[in-house]
């Protein structure tokens, strides 16, 4: 339960008007199931109209999404339930709070399912322990909160939903440092105790490396390079000809090792970069 | 969905008509929309639907987009012309004379020169100003147009800046309409079951966080104006003075002539005329 593939989608903004704009062209992508697969690429380069795409927001113009095998689109009326499977957090998700409560927003997907109170309020309040919302807040006003709370609310309120797939279109943008961390560490412990499959939509790099078990990278509505994490870094040149940086100790460890002082290619976090060095230094 | 609406939408170009004065064109519009009024027969509906096509040429856009300006007001066209189609009287022999049916020639002339006339002054309109001219020159034309009203305390600027804000944010909130659309759909949000209350009740997900995001947008833009030392029209200088040229002057004249053509055409002879 879980696998979302995209089978050469292709999408255009505005067709037959001045503005028409082709954001994907012919784009594979598989996202495999329980795991987190990343989704990263410079502005404009498609990432954010794949997310759309995933849970039946836009429809393909040609090509197919396929969940757990079967087309979204199979049967347009019942596209309600695709979107309670494949949940998407939209980009600053904070500005579509509307509620009394933090408690009736994050309620509100639930609700729409067609849930009754009980499990509504099981899930609201297992979504909030998620976020890391504390439990006095949640009879406040969403408006009263800080700007990280309300982000906050706003992905339980999808997470409350109980997707089989959550898609989380820079879930930590505008946060600071401490603020990301809880966001994608609430996220991973999330996809861990339920099986679920993430997708996360970023340009950073470096929280890709974090978080991320595959990566794809997009450039200008196309695929560029997909695999996992080691083989996807694997291509630092490729990469930054995306317009996207690559993590800063990987790019040192690429040098180190391109002179021969270290050995290993694609290292992405320190702790690698730490061993590799020692290993270095000793042998 | 929202972002295809192109009624009122600039189309941004180099022609001729979009390097007029915004003045002389607000000016020529009214001359135009003068003449799609007062012309009663087959030859000035017929000089009106010609230069429509001109401007079009001129324009330098697309005849697919100015078709599709038509589509938002084709009911209102195709309501006009059935109702002058059964609804005329007159002296003569009807067409048609079945049940309560009756169709006079005299009625088909006339749907005939309403379809012509409303579809004209849309396009001719839409042409001369609205697809031609950017907001920001559209206002500053009205400004200008206004400015003696300034000597009997009207507060001219203020208007036009309250316009300009206003047009400068209609994609902006169409925008974000459409985005705050999609994320409640995203959490199964419905917008078209249930009765009437339900589906007011509906929207409220969507007008609770554009209001909100309104108001935080005009906060900011207040502050940001201030910032840059905003005070109103006093002593205020622009960057693009508007200045009358030869061309202008020309578009002057043959909007008159326009207009004379018609009244021209009106005292021909026919039989085809309302």
């Amino acid at each position: 339960m879980g696998t979302l593939r995209l089978e050469d989608v292709s999408y255009v903004y505005s067709p037959d008007t001045p503005f028409e704009k082709e954001a994907l062209s012919q784009v594979s992508i598989e996202f495999k199931e329980k795991r987190t697969t990343g989704i990263i690429g410079h502005t404009g380069s498609g990432k954010s109209t794949v997310a759309q795409l995933l849970n039946g927001l836009l429809r393909p113009a040609s090509g197919r999404v396929l969940l757990d095998g079967k087309d979204i689109f199979e049967n347009p009326r019942e596209i309600a339930k695709v979107r309670f499977r494949v949940g998407l957090v939209f980009q600053y998700p904070e500005y579509q709070l509307f509620e009394e409560t933090v408690f009736r927003d994050i309620a509100f997907g639930p609700t729409n399912m067609g849930l009754d109170e009980e499990e509504i309020k099981r899930r609201v309040l297992s979504a909030a322990r998620f976020v890391g919302l504390p439990e006095e807040l949640l009879d406040k006003s969403p408006f009263e909160l800080s700007g990280g709370q309300k982000r906050r609310v706003a992905i339980a309120g999808i997470m409350a939903m109980e997707p089989d797939v959550i898609v989380l279109d820079e879930p930590a943008a505008g946060l600071d440092p401490r603020g990301r961390d809880e966001i994608f560490s609430g996220i991973r412990k999330w996809r861990e105790e339920r099986g679920a499959t993430v997708i996360l939509i970023s340009h950073s790099m470096e929280d890709m490396a974090m978080y991320a078990d595959d990566i794809v990278v997009m450039k200008e509505g196309r695929v560029l390079i997909s695999g996992t994490v080691d083989e996807v870094f694997c291509h630092a040149e490729l990469i930054e000809t995306s317009g996207l940086l690559i993590p800063q100790i990987t790019s040192m460890t690429n040098k180190l090792s391109s002179k021969g002082l270290i050995d290993g290619d694609g290292i992405y976090t320190v702790d690698r970069a730490f061993d590799a060095i020692t290993k270095a230094l000793k042998g | 969905m929202l972002k295809d609406i192109t009624l009122g939408q600039y189309f941004s170009g180099n022609s001729i008509l979009h390097r007029l004065d915004p003045r002389i064109k607000i000016i020529a519009v009214l001359f135009f929309a003068v003449s799609v009024f007062i012309a009663k027969n087959v030859y000035s509906f017929a000089f009106l639907l010609l230069s429509v096509i001109l401007l079009t040429l001129v324009s330098g856009i697309s005849y697919k987009i100015v078709l599709k300006s038509i589509k938002p007001v084709l009911v209102i066209v195709i309501f006009t012309a059935v109702i002058n189609l059964f609804f005329t009287k007159a002296d003569e022999t009807p067409l048609i004379d079945w049940l309560f049916i009756t169709v006079y020639p005299r009625g088909i002339k006339t749907a005939v020169f309403m379809i012509v006339r409303i579809l004209t002054l849309i396009v001719g309109t839409s042409l001369i100003l609205t697809y031609t001219t950017s907001p920001i020159a559209l206002t500053d034309g009205i400004e200008r147009l206004l400015s003696p009203l300034k000597k009997i305390k009207v507060p001219v600027h203020e208007f036009a800046m309250m316009m300009t804000i206003a047009l400068r944010f209609i994609p902006t909130l169409l925008e974000e309409t459409d985005k705050i659309i999609s994320a409640q759909k995203a959490r199964g949000a419905g917008f078209d079951e249930g009765g009437l209350m339900k589906k007011a009740k509906a929207f409220l997900p969507i007008l609770i966080p554009l209001f909100i995001s309104a108001f935080r947008r005009a906060d900011e833009l207040a502050v940001a104006m201030e910032c840059r030392c905003y005070r109103g029209d006093e002593g205020r200088t622009r960057m693009k003075e508007l200045k009358m040229q030869g061309r202008d002057v020309t578009a002057l004249i043959l909007a008159v002539l326009f207009t004379a053509c018609i009244i021209f055409f009106n005292t021909l002879p026919t039989t085809l005329s309302i």
